[in-house]
């Protein structure tokens, strides 16, 4: 098993370098020059070069390629050309937000898509079941923006429950500033004791987490129902029932674990379509996160911030589903040595 | 009456675009403490179905009647809640095929301690111990318990199988074709093993093709062909005067042991579909003795001797089967 | 047996459903409804009436008739998706399964790395690259997903590859492009198209995706995540600017997974039918 892990993660970095190459190829392809966008609108000739000097953009571009590689493997993306900033700290700064969205809505999509499945699989055939089909085949065509939009004109614009946008209020913050820990700021305000901010952290949450979760829901939900019908019809479950077991026992024991181990897969995915739609989400609800710090540095052609970010996420993305895979050879008895 | 398995008039139906049919028909059987009772028929007979019928696990679909009871307690038409404490407890199964009915997710030891747990409220070192026993008596050691069952072998699994349907006891014990898929050695282990239960007071329903497992472990056989018992009896009633042609055909297309060299017979045709069924006697097409009644009359079951009942306008003669055979 | 009819009167309502989209679609030039793009700030944020059934947006242009010349830009630009990554994908799969070795390996790896991308995130940089426009999206989208067409005809291609007749037509020398026309491609196009028709509702929502975030269609081009976007500073006050370009994704997309959910269960009869 110790074996196959650093088989996979050395797969894993060779597809990162991959990664990295095909976006540095990209990235030399975008539209405008970034020199433009570091000096303005009327640079010297001597400026320009003194910038393309700068940014090692005279020299060959396999060179150029081979330090940005060098430089990648050691957590260096360079400077946002937009703030200045290096793009490590404002990636990572941004990371928390993404991540404290992205994580409560996978969470809030499994903890209600995995007992509705199930509920769905005993129901079968039921009010309820042609009810969560309904909710999977609309969640998954809904597009995330119009979802983000009604709800947005139901819980802002009609009953003024929720914060049309943001992260926090920020009023709030700059009367009582939260120290960061965690960076996730429902658990900071929490820790920090500061029960206002901590409202507010979750008002600003509830509808980009809504909006982010559908269509996560439904395919979990949907996922969970198919493959718990399925192992329910297997000869195992037939033989357990002639063996006395309660209907409890089986939904939540028997069936449940040969139904959970390959919905690992799926979950993996969900992620993956998370991270897609964080994006949207991000720029919707005006969230800080790495989503919306995407589209910003694609629209002003901050090159050394698009591929940072593009990095990590990939990274990220990857190492979730080795973590998945990983979790699929402790779960499943099959597969183990 | 208290102990045993008592089916009556049982008819197991499924509705189809033609409207019901019925996969089995009247069905009387009984099996009483200590006796091996062997069900033979070809496959699509019914008997499989009739095993599940005796634990209420037929499927959704499929449209039942008559009575099954288990030392007295109804089984058709039951709630789950009456059925879980009986099922593993009073009656329980070996399935066909052990490679898939043993849960891949958990180890023999669990299921096995599952099974004990729901039945009796024990601590686990006594239930670790009924486990042990069950498997010791089925001819495993206690290796078996931390297996997963894709670790075992076919021959294991059937144990493993047998030993999680006899640790609870249960009055009656319905073993589904136990030693098809094994192989000689193991199946004749296994054939024993039935009988020593058998001899400890259970009541085994032996469900077969095989007409010498029949012969080597059966007390009584009953023969079911296309969903209706055609014949029943001791074994040897059965094995020396077979009264119905359709056994007499069965017992000519099998080689019986002691039954010396001789040419082996196959039955011509085959079972008809449930969903198609002929009026009349089911076999006629396939009958040699078939007459103008067979195809307008279904019978009732004749009784040869108190023993022996046979299902046929032209029962055999009892003459001419001993000379055959 | 109720609930296979059920799912049949599902399957017609969303035929019916996706039809009528489609010939509102086909017939829009003919059918004498407003400009779309014609700007008029007498008429702006009109509410939905008989003149204007759904309303007028910001710049007083019709949003009845931009939803109905939309479904035309969404239904083309989806089926160019699926059309161009599909075109690009069979060829690369059967050269890949075909050579094998190296050839193989080297598309084996490229694709490990397109799918190395979120969903979504390969679509955004690569149409930032292209630069705006509904046409470049369509393209970033289906570079994006070539290889997963790419993939399903190189694994027909190695499973028809080791058919006996397959290697008797090599035995006695049929050259590789007419093995590859006469058996392989046959086999692969039932998935191929299988997977074209799942990814046509998908193909909507990520293009207007890219439009509502501003690197997909820009004006005057009519396309309904478009016309979500610029709704975005007035839909709270008129609720009719984003909410019919919006149903409109929603239910094209809606009709078509239905649709092409009923058809693949009817198709595969692996799959289980409901008693």
């Amino acid at each position: 098993m110790l074996g196959y892990f650093f088989r996979r993660l050395a797969m894993l970095a060779l597809i990162v370098v991959g990664v990295a190459i095909f976006t540095f190829v990209l990235s030399r392809a975008l539209p405008s020059s970034p020199i433009e966008m570091m000096l303005g609108s009327k640079p010297t000739a001597e400026q320009i070069a003194q910038a393309r000097a700068d940014l090692g953009l005279d020299r060959p571009v396999v060179i150029q390629l081979g330090r940005y590689i060098v430089q990648v493997a050691q957590g260096e993306f360079g400077t946002s050309l937009r703030t200045g900033r290096p793009v490590m700290e404002e990636v990572i700064q941004r990371l928390s937000a993404t991540a404290e969205l992205v994580s409560l809505a996978l969470l809030l999509a499994v903890a209600l898509g995995v007992p509705l499945g199930i509920l769905s699989a005993a129901q079968r055939g039921r009010w309820i079941d042609g009810l969560t089909r309904m909710l999977a085949v609309s969640g998954v065509a809904v597009p995330v923006f119009f979802l983000g939009i009604v709800l947005q004109m139901i819980f802002y614009g009609w009953l003024g429950w929720l914060p049309l946008q943001g992260r926090i209020d920020t009023n709030l913050i700059v009367d009582f500033p939260v120290p960061a820990h965690t960076g996730l700021l429902l658990i900071d305000s929490a820790l920090a004791g500061n029960t206002s901010a901590l409202k507010s952290a979750f008002s600003h949450l509830v509808l980009p987490t809504l909006t982010l979760m559908l269509a996560s829901l439904a395919t979990i939900l949907r996922a969970t129902r198919n493959m718990m019908i399925e192992v329910l019809g297997s000869d195992h479950i037939r033989a357990a029932r002639a063996y006395g077991a309660s209907r409890r026992s089986l939904y939540f024991k028997l069936a449940l674990k040969p139904t959970l181990v390959p919905l690992l897969t799926i979950i993996g995915l969900t992620y993956g379509f998370m991270l897609g739609g964080s994006v949207i989400t991000e720029v919707l609800f005006d969230w800080p996160g790495i989503g919306a710090y995407i589209v910003e540095s694609v629209v002003t052609n901050d090159y050394p911030a698009v591929l940072g970010v593009t990095l990590v996420i990939s990274t990220l993305y990857l190492l979730i589903n080795l973590v998945v895979d990983m979790l699929y050879f402790v779960l499943d008895p099959r597969i183990h040595v | 009456m208290s102990g045993g398995l008592v089916i009556k008039q049982l008819s197991l139906s499924f509705a189809h675009a033609g409207g019901l049919a019925a996969a089995v028909n009247a069905c009387d059987l009984a099996v009483m403490p200590n006796e091996i009772v062997g069900l033979v028929g070809e496959s699509g007979s019914g008997k499989s179905l009739t095993a599940l019928a005796c634990l209420g696990l037929t499927p959704p679909n499929c449209r039942i009647s008559g009575s099954v009871q288990i030392a007295g307690t109804e089984i058709v038409g039951a709630s789950e809640a009456t059925l879980a404490p009986i099922r593993g407890r009073k009656i329980a199964m070996i399935f066909q095929n052990p490679m898939t009915a043993l849960n891949p997710f958990f180890t023999i030891g669990e299921q096995m301690m599952g099974v004990i747990r729901r039945h009796f409220s024990v601590d686990i070192n006594t239930a670790r111990a009924s486990v042990s026993g069950a498997l010791a008596q089925s001819g495993l050691t206690d290796i078996a318990l931390k297996k997963y069952p894709h670790q075992m072998s076919g021959g294991q699994l059937q144990r493993a199988m047998i030993a999680m349907a006899i640790a609870c006891k249960p009055d009656i014990l319905i073993a589904d074709e136990p030693s098809t898929a094994l192989d000689v050695t193991v199946q004749a282990r296994i054939l024993n093993l039935l009988r020593q239960l058998a001899d400890q007071g259970m009541g085994i329903l032996l469900i077969t093709h095989d007409l010498g497992v029949v012969a080597q472990v059966a007390d009584r056989v009953a023969v079911m062909y296309s969903g209706r018992i055609v014949e029943t009896g001791d074994t040897d009633d059965i094995f020396s005067s077979a009264a119905h042609p359709y056994t007499l055909g069965l017992l000519q297309s099998s080689p019986v042991m002691g039954g010396g060299r001789r040419k082996m017979h196959a039955i011509s045709g085959v079972v008809p579909d449930f969903r198609y069924r002929l009026s009349g006697c089911a076999f006629r097409d396939r009958c040699t003795h078939m007459q103008t009644i067979c195809a307008t009359e279904q019978v009732a079951l004749k009784s040869l001797t108190p023993a022996h009942q046979v299902n046929c306008h032209f029962p055999i003669a009892q003459s001419s089967t001993a000379a055959k055979s | 047996m109720s609930s296979w009819v059920r799912g049949n009167i599902f399957a017609a309502i969303s035929a019916f459903g996706l039809g009528s989209i489609v010939v509102l679609a086909l017939l829009a030039p003919y059918l004498g409804l407003a400009d779309p793009t014609q700007i008029d700030f007498a008429l702006k944020l009109l509410p939905p009436s008989a003149e204007h059934w759904f309303g007028t947006d910001g710049l007083g242009r019709d949003i009845f008739s931009g939803v109905v010349h939309g479904a035309r830009v969404s239904l083309l630009v989806a089926l160019g998706v699926v059309v161009i990554a599909a075109g690009i994908g069979i060829p690369i799969g059967l050269v890949a399964g075909y050579a094998g070795g190296w050839l193989d390996t080297i598309f084996m790896r490229i694709s490990d790395v397109f799918l190395a991308f979120p969903p979504l995130l390969l679509p955004i940089t690569l149409s930032a690259l292209l630069g705006p426009g509904l046409f470049n999206a369509l393209i970033a989208v289906a570079i994006s997903w070539f290889p997963w067409y790419a993939r399903i005809v190189r694994s027909t291609v190695l499973s028809v590859k080791s058919e006996l007749y397959v290697q008797a037509a090599r035995a006695i020398g049929t050259p590789p492009l007419s093995i590859a026309v006469r058996h392989v491609l046959p086999n692969s196009l039932s998935p191929v198209i299988v997977q074209a028709s799942m990814d046509f509702g998908f193909a909507i929502l990520t293009t207007a995706s890219l439009s509502f975030i501003g690197m997909g269609a820009v004006p005057p081009t009519v396309e309904w995540g478009l016309m979500v976007a610029s709704s975005r500073s007035v839909f709270l006050e008129y609720w009719w600017t984003a909410m019919f370009p919006g149903m409109a994704i929603f239910l094209t997309v809606f009709f078509a997974n239905v649709l092409v959910d009923s058809v693949r269960d009817s198709l595969d009869p692996k799959l289980e039918r409901k008693p």
